[in-house]
């Protein structure tokens, strides 16, 4: 007879808690009349997510899930993220009342969810469906716009077909992972690959895995649905799909990459070289000529992308926890961002384009000032955090000996400024256009844009104990799972 | 005789003529049907793996990705009733909001 394992069912306390909270969400949702309740009930359960992922105990649930030090680490920066979000959705919403309060915030939950299974499982058919439990939420997110702007259901079409392509290419690469190694979970892919005479056979399943990442990072040849799907969700979801889903799917292509696939790690940095350098040079190209702002920052997170795929090439675990860095300022800035473009939006929409932004220093001199922050850190000017987030990148290029592929990505990033600085010439030096915009700032405003300003800043001062602690992360990780106690 | 070849063979058919049928035919309703003709092919590879190694994992990842394909679908006939619905508007060289 066989053994049935032991389920340790506290080690998943934080999914079921978030399975539970968005079911009930949608259970009651129809016959409560006053909707804030689903914020504030989503605000409590994403706190007591991070108290609960602070005392989970490390351990396995069955073999194909396991929380320890790294995944309970990016599940934090992800819920820090997620908290954000939800203060922005709850100013953006005050305003559009026509989206459906209830669905909204427990899609959010559902995705935050499978991005949490996906950051802990262990075996690659767990990260296939924990895939797609994070972006079929998406998907629904993004049409549920069509009250505003019925176009934006072609937006939301675009990201679906993509998205199914992409997990089609996972499962091509799994079957050839399946076909030549025999098994799934990533431990024993290390094995099997690591005594392989299959190598090449092997790498080809590699770029398979890279596609299907790629295209969910939106790096270049599988980039034509970004900026149509940004423009047409919703603004919180833009930066939820821009700076969630992104560090979600980075950190776990760093998981497989660093478990499953490190005999062959060098390599697929190789094969990934002219993708990244083609998507940090045609995000930066592209952004010069968008007028839609919105449409610009999703260029800009293309080119951001490809940023922090740099660390992939250097192909050791130094640059790989300086993409986990480079990933959690991008989410920072992109947040804080998001949240004053909410307040444009609901002022006066016309602001959301560049030209219409003429002359505002004028009259709203402190929110001028704080997009100036996030465009210099955007860009990678010094006293900010994003010039030190690209500095680490750089320099674990670098030191890993590929000095043209850092001399190319700076002189790229120099291009790139350009997008940034022209928002900065309009605003600043331009002739007043439309008038001042008179709005009502209230507590779900200043919380989201006082903490991610001030983050920038300190971080881009003195951003040496968060390096390090991402350091020790993955060092710690490593060390742990190849020498267990 | 039956070989695991032909059992590649025809699902490496499959995927190609699902590829093909995404790329280039217009109408929504036959772009979803690519996307599961290319799931089905994936099924079929999974299938005959697990027959000739004996190892029953594949069967499991079989049942996974059917369940898979039916939440697709869900989702992508909701989004072409949609679409059709508020938008007058069934093949993708018509849907054209967005440029550059």
């Amino acid at each position: 007879m066989m053994m049935l394992p032991q389920l340790n069912f506290s080690v998943i306390g934080v999914e079921i808690l978030l399975l539970l909270v968005a079911s009930i969400i949608f259970l009651i949702d129809k016959f409560i009349a006053n909707k804030n309740y689903a914020f504030f009930l989503s605000l409590i359960t994403v706190i007591i997510c991070a108290i609960l992922v602070l005392f989970t105990p490390f351990g396995d649930f069955t073999q194909a899930y396991k929380t320890d030090f790294y995944s309970s680490t990016v599940k934090l920066f992800l819920i820090f993220g997620t908290l954000l979000v939800l203060l922005i959705s709850y100013n953006y919403l005050n305003s559009y009342t026509f989206i459906n309060l209830g669905e909204y915030y427990a899609l959010i939950l559902f995705s935050l969810m499978g991005a949490f299974l996906m950051l802990s499982a262990m075996d690659l058919v767990t990260i296939y469906l924990s895939i797609e439990l994070m972006s079929f939420p998406v998907y629904f997110l993004i049409a549920i716009n069509y009250a505003y702007n019925k176009p934006s259901l072609e937006g939301s079409l675009k990201y679906f077909i993509v998205g199914s392509l992409s997990s089609i290419f996972l499962l091509l690469s799994l079957g050839v992972i399946y076909y030549f190694t025999g098994t799934f979970y990533l431990k024993e892919i290390f094995v099997k690959l690591s005594e392989s005479p299959y190598k090449k056979e092997l790498l080809l399943a590699g770029m398979l895995l890279l596609i299907s990442f790629s295209i969910k990072l939106s790096m270049v040849p599988f980039h034509m649905w970004a900026p149509d799907a940004y423009e047409s969700a919703p603004l919180p979801i833009t930066s939820f799909i821009a700076s969630l889903v992104k560090f979600a799917a980075m950190a776990v292509l760093i998981k497989i990459i660093l478990i499953a696939f490190s005999p062959l790690k060098v390599q697929l940095g190789q094969l990934l070289i002219p993708i990244i350098l083609l998507s940090i040079l045609i995000g930066n190209i592209m952004a010069i000529k968008q007028d839609n702002i919105i449409r610009m920052l999703a260029y800009s997170s293309i080119a951001h992308a490809g940023y922090a795929g740099l660390g992939l090439i250097s192909a050791d675990f130094v640059g790989y926890s300086f993409i986990i860095f480079y990933m959690l300022i991008y989410l920072i800035m992109t947040l804080g961002i998001f949240s004053i473009l909410v307040v444009f939006a609901n002022s006066q929409r016309e602001l959301l384009y560049i030209p219409n932004m003429a002359g505002l220093s004028k009259t709203i001199p402190f929110i001028s000032f704080l997009i100036l922050i996030f465009m210099f850190s955007l860009a990678g000017v010094p006293p900010t955090a994003g010039f030190m987030a690209k500095f680490y990148i750089f320099l674990s290029l670098v030191k890993s000996h590929y000095v043209w592929v850092a001399v190319l990505g700076i002189a790229f990033s120099v291009i790139g400024a350009y997008p940034y600085l022209r928002v900065l010439k309009v605003i600043y030096m331009d002739e007043e256009k439309l008038t001042g915009i008179n709005y009502r700032y209230d507590w779900s405003f200043f919380i989201p844009v006082g903490i991610t300003s001030i983050l920038v800043l300190l971080i881009g001062v003195y951003p040496k104990p968060l390096v390090e602690f991402v350091q020790r992360t993955l060092f710690l990780y490593l060390s742990t799972l190849y020498f267990p106690h | 005789m039956l070989t695991q070849g032909h059992y590649l063979a025809l699902s490496s058919i499959l995927f190609l003529i699902g590829l093909f049928g995404l790329l280039f035919r217009r109408n929504l309703i036959v772009i979803l049907v690519s996307i599961e003709i290319m799931l089905n092919a994936i099924i079929i590879l999974f299938a005959s793996i697990s027959y000739y190694t004996k190892d029953t994992s594949g069967y499991i990842v079989v049942f996974f990705i059917i369940a898979m394909a039916a939440a697709e679908a869900a989702i992508g006939l909701s989004l072409v009733v949609l679409i059709y619905r508020k938008l007058r508007r069934i093949y993708s060289d018509e849907i054209t909001f967005f440029k550059g």
